[in-house]
């Protein structure tokens, strides 16, 4: 223990002065008469108790064995009473200002931390509402493929052949920009006005009952049609839909030899174009009359 | 009645083995007003100037502890820092043990004067001599 961290009284008493702003001397008196005070005070038994600075206080010793630290001979400790100084969090604070950037370090890890941390909590329920919404976004995708995934059974049912392109089918007849689906229907008997968003697909289910059998539409009015590309109709023009001498499901040979011919056509177009589709839709044509 | 007695038994329960916690004054711990009073009458000077000299010795005290310096106050003791380097603990929150980290408290080691003054309370209370 060094002699060179000490102040001397004389120089605290000059600072205490400076601080209060009175004399040195009266300082030095002030500081004299405090001592003075405080241990009459803690004579007497009592506890001082100064703000944000600590306590001074005296504890009871019982009467107790010892030994005499020079000759080790055993002596009995009377009882007696000492002091003691408590210091209070702000002294104890200011004091370890140097440190109080360090933290107690479990040994072992605790794995309950986390609770106490908002961060984690915040993470925990943003992932709850992640998986909320994607519950929420499958459920509605579902419903929405409902209506769509309706026809594509209905095509695996019908036609074994061309099931691969299935969907392209529905949707590749297609009016030339592709508006959304705003299906205006004319009330001619044999003819329908092609608006934007009309399909040969479409046109045939609503006007024949059947959407497999858009082929012989097309073969009807392919003279009237600028492309020869069975997925690209004109706007605004007339169709002129066939009638058929039986029905949709029940077909007379009349009519079974017309779709022959309308799904060869479109089969030749088809491959005219590069389509690989055309393939599919010839043996379609071949297999038809067997029906 | 009841209630000092569990209070004073729970002050008995954080003394070292051996010791008691014994106030043989009726009533509060002397609190800092009370000091103030009792210095300024003992000097003969105003409370406001003896709070103020109060404050600034133990701000000033508290402050050269902070640098790390020793105050030495007569006929009472010396205010001091102790260092303890980074030990290893027994922490009750966790009930496990941890590494603690260096730290600086504040110590106060009484004055010889005080320690003998106070040694004899009970002996002078009791009217012998020791």
């Amino acid at each position: 223990m060094s002699d060179d961290n000490k102040i001397a009284l004389p120089v605290f008493a000059a600072l205490v002065a400076k601080r209060a702003k009175v004399g040195s001397v009266e300082a030095d008196a002030y500081i004299h008469q405090l001592a003075k005070t405080i241990s009459g005070e803690l004579e007497s038994g009592g506890d001082i108790h100064l703000y944000h600075f600590g306590r001074f206080h005296t504890t009871h010793v019982n009467e107790q064995a010892g030994h005499n630290p020079n000759s080790g001979a055993p002596l009995t400790i009377p009882e007696h009473s000492r002091v003691h100084f408590r210091a209070y969090a702000a002294l104890r604070l200011a004091v370890n200002a140097p440190f109080s950037q360090l933290r107690i370090r479990e040994l072992t890890q605790d794995k309950s931390g986390w609770r106490t941390r908002p961060v984690a909590w915040i993470l925990l329920l943003l992932l709850l509402l992640l998986i909320l919404f994607g519950i929420w976004a499958v459920s509605s995708s579902s419903t929405n493929d409902a209506s769509v995934a309706q026809p594509v059974k209905a095509t695996l049912e019908k036609t074994a052949a061309i099931s691969s392109n299935n969907t392209e089918v529905a949707q590749m007849p297609v009016a030339v920009p592709a508006a959304p689906i705003a299906v205006e229907t004319t009330p001619t008997a044999t003819g329908f006005v092609v608006s934007p968003g009309d399909t040969l697909w479409a046109i045939a289910a609503s006007r024949l009952g059947d959407s497999y059998w858009w082929p012989i539409i097309y073969a009807e009015n392919r003279p009237a049609l600028s492309q020869r590309n069975p997925d690209l109709i004109d706007i605004g023009i007339t169709l002129r839909i066939p009638v058929l001498a039986g029905s949709v499901n029940r077909p007379k040979n009349v009519d079974l030899q017309l779709k022959e011919n309308a799904y060869q056509i479109v089969a030749d177009d088809y491959r005219k174009l590069g389509n690989p589709r055309a393939a599919a839709y010839k043996k379609e044509a071949a297999r038809l009359p067997k029906e | 009645m009841c209630k000092q007695d569990i209070a004073m038994n729970t002050v008995a329960l954080m003394q070292l083995p051996g010791t008691s916690y014994k106030p043989s004054r009726e009533g509060a711990p002397m609190d800092q007003a009370e000091l103030i009073e009792k210095v300024a009458k003992e000097l003969g000077i105003s409370n406001a100037q003896s709070q103020r000299l109060l404050k600034a010795t133990l701000r000033e005290i508290r402050d050269l502890l902070r640098v790390g310096h020793a105050v030495t106050i007569p006929h009472l003791g010396t205010f001091d820092t102790a260092t303890y380097d980074e030990h290893r603990g027994y922490r009750p929150v966790s009930h496990d043990f941890a590494i603690f980290p260096k730290r600086r408290v504040p110590v106060f080691r009484t004055g010889s004067l005080l320690r003998e003054e106070v040694y004899d309370i009970e002996a002078d209370e009791a009217g012998a001599t020791s």
